[in-house]
């Protein structure tokens, strides 16, 4: 025996136990296949190595090798059906056919020359036949698989060449030489080609799905970001499905409103058992699978696969850190060169969908932003134009309220004096509530246009102090601190604060303004002696204000200090309430003695906003009960 | 109203010395608003001019050398803001300016024009008469 004819046939052995470990490691209908046909090979391998080509004198031995021979074509159509299911036909005919070539085989020399006619023609039509299928299946196929079905080609090729060279070599004397040498190179060939094509090895295999990966990276890195989140996405899948040479392929994404995963032309009612479906248990569990038969892995479900005409599945989570998604799967009728040693090059893919649809997300979060801070702006521009027009003829009433004031004033009607200034005083209230109201809209927005610089707090109390006319109360201020603040907008919250106290305490009773500060932050402190604060009003005083509740006041109180807290907020400062020792009320604000920056942009809190709240911003509806406690 | 009519005894009286040298722009596009602003300078004892819109007050602060212009920010043609810029081309930038505005931006609006002061509507009449009397220059 030459050294060629050992190597070949060590090198069948190989690929035969190679084959073998692969389907035990990991058990598909591809890789049994593949087991089956490099069992054969090696198994025939290990006669010839044994025994040379000739005839085994063993009867047994020698039918075992006819049998293992006539065997492969066979094992040929099991691999091409995994592919592409065959015709229930083709198979039962290549059953019986082997079983006759095998019968007249062993029959003996009086059927020696029927069983090599017999035999030739199952071979010569068995394999171009398979060779055939297999051209057409790689003219459809995609990614990886058409890289498999390239090998399968060559090793089919190959094959047939090698079953020439051996009738050459048996009948054609002259080219005998030649056929024997071109005999090993197609039966090298046939090797090598099955089984880069049957169970490529781990670094060809990772080559190919890196193919596939880049070219799914690439189409998401090109996939539009402008629709919305969750509406049926078609063109990711079938282009990871083309990738990986799978017939199809679907994403299903987890739909809170019916508790299932979905793809998009899925509904739920056409899902006789939702919760084991392959899409929703690989989200469940965040594992991969790879169901080469669904109806055994899924019985629930049999009748509607059968519907979509499908059988094998591979699937994996799309999930990217904590954000689960839903499944992305690969399915078919028939494993169809899918293979579970895809599922690590799925599941890569899979985080990058995750990936892409959180790119969605955002996004789609920025054009919302966008969309509100427009919405924002126009409200602003209502406001100012609202306001404008509320001012104009409050304008001119209001001058001539006062000039009427003057002329009573002067006169001896103190009846028609005291009611002009009553009319003054209400249109004060009326200008009053305008401002406010602003102010509520501009701090729902989060846009006090707030310039801070360093001020003397004391300063600011003392002029608000001042500004009071004629307070009943003894109103003392103690202390001095700095910090950077928009004076005007501390002095309004000082205001409040103070109205508040004046509003709910017993004229004449004193009223304590300390203030003080160390080297991060200044307090000031309001301390009045009045009907105190329940409780309940600690933790509810600063959100009287209730975006969508129907209003009842807009002017209480509660929005004062609903803005009061919103303007410390701005300077990073706090405000806070709480019982003072022997009664009364005690409000502290808390302000850092330099801004360590500009608050939040509007898009910023807009942003903020949502996350908490997730239902729409409804427009400005104050909700006080009239009193701030 | 009628006590502050121009030549009733009793407010003329009452107002500061009277000045009748002193002439005052007033560009206001509110008919209200705005005769009841002259009425007010005139109880003072100022001559006020008024006109509708920005252009208006250009033409007019060519033809009638006012002491002290009074303007809206919101009005037809020429909005306050440009006529102010305007104003500061020409030889009458140094003239003093009160802004009369209901518009809650008019604080910004205003801040590229230091010299200009504002006062928001709706305003109150001492407040005014004040701010008029700090904003002209002294009587020669």
């Amino acid at each position: 025996m030459d050294g060629m004819l050992v190597a070949t046939h060590v090198g069948f052995l190989t690929l035969g136990l190679a084959s073998i470990v692969r389907a035990v490691r990991a058990p598909g209908r591809a890789t049994l296949d593949a087991a089956i046909f490099f069992g054969l090979v090696g198994c025939l391998s290990i006669l010839t190595l044994l025994y040379g080509n000739n005839e085994i004198s063993n009867p047994i031995l020698n039918g075992v090798r006819q049998a293992l021979r006539l065997a492969l074509p066979l094992a040929l159509l099991r691999v091409l059906d995994g592919f592409i299911p065959l015709r229930r036909g083709v198979s039962i005919l290549y059953t019986v056919a082997w079983a006759a070539c095998l019968a007249a085989a062993l029959a003996g020399p009086p059927l020696a020359r029927v069983a090599l006619l017999l035999g030739s023609l199952y071979i010569f039509i068995g394999l171009p036949y398979v060779a055939f299928e297999f051209a057409l299946f790689a003219r459809r196929a995609t990614g990886i698989v058409r890289r498999r079905m390239e090998w399968l080609g060559i090793g089919t090729l190959s094959l047939v060449a090698a079953a020439v060279a051996r009738v050459c070599e048996e009948y054609v004397p002259v080219a005998a030489p030649v056929a024997h040498t071109a005999f090993f190179i197609a039966a090298l060939g046939t090797g090598i080609g099955y089984f880069l094509g049957l169970t490529p090895p781990a670094a060809i295999r990772r080559l190919w799905h890196f193919e596939a990966v880049t070219d799914v990276l690439k189409m998401l890195a090109a996939a539009p970001l402008g629709e919305a989140v969750g509406t049926p996405d078609t063109r990711v899948p079938l282009e990871v499905a083309r990738s990986f040479g799978a017939p199809r392929g679907a994403l299903a994404l987890w739909r809170p409103d019916v508790q299932a995963v979905l793809s998009g032309v899925q509904r739920v009612e056409d899902i006789p058992s939702p919760s084991t479906s392959i899409a929703n248990r690989v989200y469940q569990t965040q594992r991969s699978v790879y169901a080469e038969d669904v109806t055994t892995y899924d019985p629930a479900n049999a009748e509607m696969y059968a519907r979509w005409n499908t059988r094998t599945i591979l699937a994996a989570p799309v999930t990217v850190g904590e954000r689960r998604f839903g499944t992305l799967a690969l399915y078919g009728p028939s494993p169809g060169g899918m293979s579970p040693e895809d599922l690590p090059a799925l599941e890569a893919v899979a985080r990058e969908v995750a990936t892409f649809l959180v790119r969605r997300e955002v996004a789609a979060l920025q054009i919302e932003a966008s969309a509100q801070a427009e919405a924002a702006l126009l409200k602003d521009d209502f406001l100012a134009a609202v306001s404008h027009d509320v001012r104009t003829p409050l304008t001119a009433l209001m001058v001539r309220a006062q000039l009427l004031a003057r002329r009573f004033n002067r006169s001896d009607d103190t009846e028609s004096a005291d009611a002009v200034e009553a009319l003054v005083a209400d249109g004060r209230r009326v200008q009053r509530l305008v401002e406010t109201l602003l102010d509520v809209v501009k701090a729902e927005g989060g846009r006090f246009t707030s310039i801070f610089e360093p001020h003397d707090l004391r300063h600011i109390v003392n002029e608000v102090v001042s500004s009071l006319i004629e307070p009943q109360h003894a109103i003392t201020v103690r202390g001095n601190a700095a910090a950077e603040v928009d004076a005007e907008r501390i002095a309004e919250v000082v205001q409040n604060l103070l109205d508040n106290a004046l509003k709910f305490s017993k004229s004449a009773t004193p009223i304590d303004i300390t203030i003080d500060g160390d080297d991060t932050n200044s307090r000031i402190v309001i301390e009045d002696r009045g009907v105190g604060l329940t409780t309940e009003d600690l933790t509810t005083i600063f959100n009287r204000f209730q975006r969508g509740s129907a209003a009842q006041h807009a002017g209480g109180a509660g929005v004062g200090l609903y803005v009061s807290h919103r303007i410390i907020e701005e300077h990073g400062g706090t405000l806070t309430a709480e019982q003072r020792e022997g009664g009364g009320s005690r409000f502290l604000i808390s302000l850092p003695v330099e801004v360590a920056q500009p608050k939040a942009t509007p898009a910023d809190t807009s942003i903020a906003r949502d996350n908490d709240t997730s239902e729409a911003r409804p427009m400005l509806i104050p909700a006080t009960d009239g009193a701030a406690r | 109203m009628t006590s502050s009519r121009p030549g009733d005894p009793e407010s003329t009286t009452a107002a500061a010395p009277a000045r009748t040298t002193t002439r005052i722009l007033v560009a206001e596009d509110e008919h209200e608003l705005a005769s009841l602003v002259r009425a007010l300078l005139e109880d003072l004892g100022y001559e006020a001019t008024l006109v509708e819109d920005g252009q208006a007050a250009l033409d007019a602060i060519a033809q009638e050398r006012p002491s002290l212009l009074i303007t809206d920010l919101a009005m037809p043609r020429m909005s306050g803001e440009e006529l102010i810029a305007q104003l500061q081309q020409t030889e009458h930038r140094d003239l003093p300016i009160i802004v009369l505005s209901a518009r809650p931006d008019a604080a910004t609006r205003i801040a590229p024009f230091p010299g200009v002061r504002l006062l928001m509507k709706p305003f109150d009449i001492d407040e005014f008469e004040a701010l008029v009397m700090r904003s002209l220059p002294p009587a020669l």
